[in-house]
């Protein structure tokens, strides 16, 4: 196993918060519904359940698990992001080709396939967007949502899709030192309080 | 390559910039002592963004010298040197390079290109030498995407695929061994080269309608909008960030951010708001100093 405060990228006398705040960090970035629809998901998964048996060594064993939402992900909703197998055979073994990356033989069986309902136009975008062909994936993926909007799991493997591009943007707008912060907030109701007294009344009581 | 893979300046440190910088000299140097003085003339940033990233990978120590160059005589500037990466990035940049000269003379017979070809002659000779088997695995993707032009594609994913396999291609050189960071830049490889594809694309779609040109975009049943546009591609630049998140990066860490997080994002809003992406004097397929 490697050293866990290596995996963690902390040093050796960071404190427990320290090492909780650098695992929460790590654990978001590397969650696997950040890599629904990702060939590479399964890179993904072993980081990120190296960092969470790093957190658990270091954090003496109250452990990632009881870390709501992190861990328990890895399984469930599926670092494939096309595992629940709800569908009947042929359906079955496409998501199952999906999962090891063999989408030409998985294209082909849902191509000779005669029905053509929501789960068919899920797996068609599945198989799109793995192979980077995003703007008809994401096409397919809608229409299997429209055509079935009860159907959880579309709904959660589009909104996953959707949450990548927001995440993305997140990331860009703090690196680029966005303004719209806390101390924004505050520097404005300092403002605000200073023209209310030009004005002769007061926002801020205390100054 | 186009140079849409750029940094985002104004949010660069100065010894980041200055890093980036003795890339990009570095770059245009070996160019120079590898295939000649005219090798130069293609060099942009897309090329010093993969000599980055390779470097990056493989963690080679790379020395960085003060140099004049003939575009600043009087003052010395840093320049990186003697490495790997910068070596493969120049293989790759000429490679594309004669690949695009070939393309323009047999579409459009361009006189400009067959002087070109005929400068570069001992160059590609020097290339096919060290690079053949690169090249002509390059040029039978290029060739399917001409195929795909003649029977006017009207899908941007299909279009975009074939230029996308040769990027996939050249992202992989054979000193990265390792099993992971070889699929890690294969797919990052695939999805810049898809999106460089629909920036060009986006970018000439009124030239090329003007002109009677290919382009996917005029094909298709509606012309996306610039909000559309932007959406859309913003989706296959965050799996590049979530590849580019599992590559273990041994040094220039804060430049390959920039470009990931910053550059392209940039780049992306430049090209769908028809706001010019290079710097004046930069021209198309060249590259400024």
């Amino acid at each position: 196993m490697k050293d866990p405060y290596e995996v963690l990228g902390v040093p050796k006398t960071a404190t427990q918060d320290e090492i909780k705040t650098a695992y929460r960090k790590l654990a978001k970035q590397y969650h696997p519904d950040r890599y629904v629809g990702n060939p590479l998901a399964d890179l993904a998964a072993e980081k990120f359940k190296e960092i969470n048996e790093a957190y658990d060594a270091l954090s003496g064993g109250a452990g990632s698990a009881g870390n709501a939402g992190y861990s328990g992900a890895t399984g469930a909703s599926g670092a494939s992001g096309a595992s629940g197998a709800t569908g009947a055979g042929t359906f079955a073994q496409v998501r199952n080709l999906i999962n090891f990356n063999q989408l030409a033989e998985a294209e082909q069986i849902l191509d000779n396939s005669s029905d053509r309902g929501a789960e068919w136009f899920y797996l068609k975008g599945m198989i799109f967007i793995r192979r980077g062909w995003h703007e008809q994936g994401l096409n397919f993926i809608r229409q299997a949502v429209n055509m079935e909007p009860s159907n959880s799991e579309y709904r959660h493997t589009l909104s996953m899709l959707d949450r990548q591009t927001q995440q993305y943007r997140t990331t860009g707008a703090g690196m680029a030192g966005n303004t719209d912060t806390m101390c924004n907030c505050c520097s404005n109701l300092i403002c605000l309080d200073c023209c209310c007294e030009c004005m002769g009344g007061d926002l801020i009581s205390c100054c | 390559m186009f140079g849409y893979i750029r940094v985002f300046k104004d949010e660069l440190k100065i010894k980041e910039y200055n890093a980036f910088r003795a890339y990009y000299c570095g770059l245009c140097k070996t160019l120079k002592t590898e295939y000649g003085f005219f090798a130069r003339m293609g060099l942009n940033y897309d090329s010093v963004f993969l000599a980055l990233l390779l470097s990056s990978v493989t963690g080679e120590e790379t020395k960085v010298c003060a140099e004049r160059c003939m575009a600043n005589p009087v003052s010395k500037r840093p320049v990186a040197q003697n490495n790997q990466s910068l070596s493969y990035s120049a293989g790759v940049m000429m490679i594309l390079a004669m690949l695009k000269l070939k393309d323009n003379i047999r579409d459009d017979k361009s006189i400009k290109a067959m002087l070109t070809y005929v400068l570069l002659w001992r160059a590609r000779k020097r290339l096919m030498k060290r690079y053949g088997e690169l090249y002509r695995a390059c040029d039978a993707h290029i060739q399917s995407l001409s195929g795909l032009e003649k029977a006017k594609c009207a899908s941007v994913d299909e279009a975009s695929h074939a230029f996308a396999k040769v990027t996939e291609t050249v992202f992989v050189p054979d000193f990265i061994e390792e099993e992971a960071p070889r699929r890690i830049l294969a797919h990052m490889g695939y999805l810049l080269g898809r999106v460089i594809y629909l920036f060009d694309a986006f970018e000439d779609k009124e030239q090329d309608e003007k002109k009677g040109c290919y382009n996917p975009y005029l094909l298709a049943d509606t012309v996306p909008t610039a909000k559309d546009f932007e959406q859309s591609v913003t989706f296959t630049l965050s799996s590049i960030a979530s590849d580019y998140e599992l590559l273990t990066l041994k040094r220039n860490k804060p430049i390959l951010d920039n470009i990931i997080y910053l550059g392209l994002p940039d780049t992306l809003k430049r090209v769908a708001n028809g706001i010019p992406v290079r710097e004046k004097g930069e021209k198309k397929h060249e590259r400024s100093l």
